[in-house]
């Protein structure tokens, strides 16, 4: 387990952290293109209000202007893709090269979720038929492996930034990390039927070594 | 123009059967319009009913089923039968009277196809009467929830028949406009001098004539699959059917945005009394923000795991550069103006302002990162209705008070029109714009109900009370026509020293649209250029002075 | 008209382009199938524009008058017909094979008397421009 922690620790990949690396820098961008609008909006509006028609200029073009102005556009574009093929990198292609410290295959159905360690043999179920969360270690790599056994549903944990689609006939592969210590909540993120506001969730995260206490005095338990 | 013939000398029928049957665009235009308009009022209610059931948590007053069938019928009702259909009604009205043609290229194209789509949308709320329940599995019906093991009944059928009519109606009114505008341009109007509205509505109608037929097919299939089984299978049955649903599902969103835009570009350049700045940028940013709305729709897939997220990432990102243009055309063509705040004008002004918020909130979730967290939750429940109604409705509001002195010859009063803008104002701002905080803070989309989170009742109940208050701005506006037609005002056939060939003829206009000469057409606004050399202007030059 | 066509082929261009860049970078048959449908659709169109007009419709500058009268027809019930009996054809593949068949038939009927109503309108305008009508 050591060797294991120490490695990972080094490109632990944090979907939460990726998201706040692209939302630090994308909201105020937008917060700042909006303003300017606005201003220049209301400006404009404010300032040529009430004159003669007469006085309305006649001019209506500048495409030198325009020109450097949609260069500016597609620098700013550029920029956004760096970021944005940077994160996505990261969190779905370098976050499934980590080797897992712990891995549980989920199933999703209606309208609840099983999850299960196939290196323990527990199964926890959590869902209309009430919330039992299942355990994480802190600070490392987990693996799902997410499966659907009827419609479309996806596995949302708040916490994370992150959610993945459980689709029919495929296992969808995606490793999440928990940095903290805590009671993360979760619900299915796509609409699949009836009781879809009710199938809930919740993720523990504690220490790797009170996970490994937990994980073996479970071994081959089910609840939920 | 040119003679007209008519095949058959014999009486034309007058009264509601006259009107049903005719091919005069503009009887056609009013009644898709108003087909849609009664539309929007159906779905508004939906809306309503669930806004109601979301005002505080756990609450029980629509059952999670009966709620299910209201957020399919409510989202299907507005984008099927309200929005698109209004975009192409005001096409069919409009564009032969801007192009300064007679009428419409094909117009049996334009009869049937409203025809064809009415019997889809009544089709489709038949669903309601049934004892299963009208469709509930979205606007969108992914597989495998819409197929017939987990959504039976004939209600789910009767929605995928009524997209299926729906769809095949705009698709030959589509057709009808493209041609109009290829082949019935008055002499002098060349394509380089069509107005600005009419641009907007040919991207429009080509993404109509692109993608919706995929539509069709996804539906027709759909159909199929829910009596036989077999066709969306598997895992990559259900992505194929994405795949096909989402090329249809993002270029329509794009048929709901540019003849609003148009329309608000037309109200801001006439109520400023400038031409539309950067009209041939403008014209080429369009066209490239259409392509380009054409090869995005996967980033509705990006959670899946089953294209790649970068290319729809790279395309839909992209669209900064077209979009930027227009809102610098926008202040370009305020810049120097001399601005009259009409009710149109505050309406031209409030869709791009308010738009923004929706096409900023697009570019955020065009990111996979940032969609992971955002996708299924109230932000994306909020960017669409920043675009879909804080702008597109508000465009359709610039275009129905600059207009309806056209259509009808009669004026809106403007102290109803500006109460009507401010109560949407605020209506609009307090249901939607609580709503990215909401999914910010982890409310997911599509429930009939949600627990007692701390602050999630509250925000939600100052939606509910904006969704009231946009119910009153509308009543208000219902008020200012049946006001307006009862006592009326007359308009004449240029109330606002308007720039374009539609204020060169009567309100209404005539059967063939104009009589007699038009006037000398230069340029994309026609009689500004007249007034321009009559005021001795002509000569200004055409480029802006840069300080 | 001159002209009309540029845009459709000009946009049916952007749209191969974006064709092309999806096959590479994503390369699954469904999605580069709809596209290229899609940008086939488009110029089918063009093409349909150039069938009508001829190669002004390619050329650019400003339309001159048409030399000929253009119909414009006060109504078609027979256009309507067809519609409503679509619409009755689809609605019987819910509610039974008899609303088919009787869609099926007034719809028959309906393009029947279209095509008749075409016909007496092309006649009408071979008639006005002096032309021998059969």
């Amino acid at each position: 387990m050591p060797a294991a922690s120490w490695f990972s620790a080094l490109a632990l990949v944090d979907t939460r952290q990726q998201y706040y690396r692209l939302f630090d820098i994308y909201v105020p961008i937008a917060i700042g293109v909006f303003a300017l609008i606005v201003v220049l909006a209301l400006f404009a509006v404010l300032r040529f209000r009430r004159r003669p028609v007469e006085k309305a200029a006649v001019w209506h073009k500048n495409d030198r202007l325009e020109g450097a102005y949609a260069l500016l556009l597609t620098l700013t574009v550029a920029f956004l893709l760096y970021l944005t093929f940077s994160a996505e990198h990261q969190v779905d292609t370098v976050a499934n090269r980590q080797r897992a410290a712990v891995t549980i295959d989920v199933t999703a159905a209606k309208w609840e979720w099983t999850f299960f360690y196939p290196a323990y043999g527990i199964t926890i179920r959590s869902g209309t038929s009430g919330v039992t969360p299942f355990v994480v270690p802190t600070g490392e790599p987990v693996r799902f492996n997410l499966r659907s056994v009827d419609v479309i549903h996806a596995l949302w944990i708040y916490y994370t930034r992150y959610k993945h689609d459980a689709i029919p006939g495929s296992t969808q592969v995606f490793t999440l990390a928990f940095p903290h210590a805590g009671l993360f909540d979760g619900q299915c993120a796509e609409f699949c039927g009836l009781r879809h506001p009710d199938m809930l969730l919740a993720a523990k995260a504690v220490s790797p070594s009170a996970f490994a206490a937990w994980a073996h005095s479970h071994t081959g338990r089910s609840s939920g | 123009m040119t003679a007209v013939a008519t095949p058959v000398e014999r009486a034309r029928l007058g009264g509601w059967i006259g009107g049903a049957i005719s091919t005069d665009h503009k009887r056609i235009g009013l009644n898709l319009g108003l087909c849609a308009l009664g539309f929007f009022l159906a779905g508004g209610v939906m809306a309503l009913w669930m806004r109601v059931q979301l005002a505080q948590p756990n609450m029980h007053w629509v059952s999670d089923q009966g709620y299910s069938e209201l957020f399919t019928m409510h989202g299907s009702t507005m984008i099927y039968l309200f929005v698109t259909p209004m975009a192409m009604a005001m096409a069919v009205y409009l564009v032969p009277l801007q192009i300064g043609a007679p009428g419409l290229a094909g117009p049996r194209l334009a009869l049937g196809g409203f025809w064809t789509w009415l019997s889809g949308g009544l089709i489709m709320q038949t669903g309601w009467f049934t004892s299963g329940g009208a469709g509930r599995d979205g606007w969108f019906a992914y597989t495998p929830l819409s197929d017939g093991r987990n959504t039976p009944g004939i209600g789910m059928d009767l929605w995928v028949i009524g997209v299926i009519l729906a769809a095949t109606g705009l698709i030959l009114v589509a057709a009808s406009v493209l041609a109009t505008i290829a082949r019935k341009r008055a002499p002098g109007m060349s394509m380089l001098r069509v107005p600005v509205f009419t641009w907007t509505e040919l991207v429009s109608v080509l993404m109509v004539v692109g993608a919706f037929p995929v539509l069709v097919l996804a539906m027709v299939l759909l159909l199929i699959d829910r009596h036989t089984a077999g066709i969306f299978t598997g895992y990559s049955g259900a992505i194929d059917y994405q795949d096909l649903f989402w090329f249809f599902g993002h270029p329509v969103v794009y048929v709901m945005f540019f003849p609003f835009l148009g329309a608000s570009a037309e109200s801001i350049a006439t109520n400023s009394h400038k031409k539309w700045f950067g009209y041939v940028p403008f014209v080429g940013s369009i066209m490239l923000f259409a392509a380009l709305s054409m090869a995005v729709w996967s980033h509705h897939m990006f959670t899946t795991g089953g294209v790649t997220n970068q290319y729809f990432a790279f395309t839909s990102t992209a669209l900064v550069i077209p979009a930027g243009i227009e809102y610098f055309d926008m202040i370009g063509t305020l810049i120097g103006g001399a601005i009259v705040l009409r009710t149109s004008m505050l309406f031209g002004l409030g869709f791009f302002l308010q738009f923004l918020v929706g096409g900023l909130s697009g570019i955020f979730i065009a990111s996979p990162v940032l969609d992971y967290h955002a996708e299924d939750t109230y932000m994306i429940v909020a960017h669409f209705h920043y675009t879909l109604f804080a702008g597109s409705v508000f465009g359709f509001f610039a275009g129905a008070y600059h207009w309806f002195p056209k259509v009808t010859g009669a004026l809106l009063r403007e102290w109803l029109g500006k109460f009507h803008f401010v109560l949407l104002v605020i209506g609009t701002n307090m249901t939607f714009a609580p709503m990215f905080f909401l999914g910010n803070y982890g409310m997911p989309r599509r429930i009939s109900r949600y627990p007692d989170h701390p602050g999630w009742g509250t925000l939600n109940l100052v939606e509910s009370i904006g969704a009231g208050i946009i119910a009153l701005a509308v009543l208000t506006f219902l008020i200012n026509i049946v006001v307006s037609l009862r006592r009326r005002e007359l308009a004449g056939d240029d109330p606002w020293v308007g720039q374009t060939l539609e204020w060169a003829t009567t309100s209404p206009p005539p059967p063939q649209n104009f009589i007699g000469p038009l006037p000398p057409i230069e340029s994309y606004a026609p009689l500004l250029d007249l007034l321009h050399k009559e005021q001795g202007r002509a000569d200004e030059p055409e480029e802006a002075p840069v300080p | 008209m001159r002209g009309g066509a540029i845009p459709i082929f000009a946009w049916g261009v952007l749209l191969s382009i974006l064709t092309i860049g999806n096959a590479i970078w994503e390369g699954r048959w469904i999605q580069a199938g709809e596209f290229a449908l899609a940008a086939v659709l488009i110029f089918s169109f063009g093409a349909f524009i150039v069938g009508l007009g001829g190669r002004s419709a390619i050329r650019r500058g400003p339309p001159s008058p048409s030399p000929h009268p253009e119909p414009l027809p006060w109504s078609s019930l027979a256009t309507v017909a067809a519609a409503l009996s679509l619409a009755m054809l689809l609605f019987g593949f819910v509610f039974g094979s008899a609303l088919i068949y009787l869609g099926a038939g007034f719809l028959a009927f309906s393009l029947g008397r279209l095509g008749v109503e075409l016909r007496a309108q092309r006649a009408s305008l071979k008639r006005l421009r002096g032309e021998r009508v059969r």
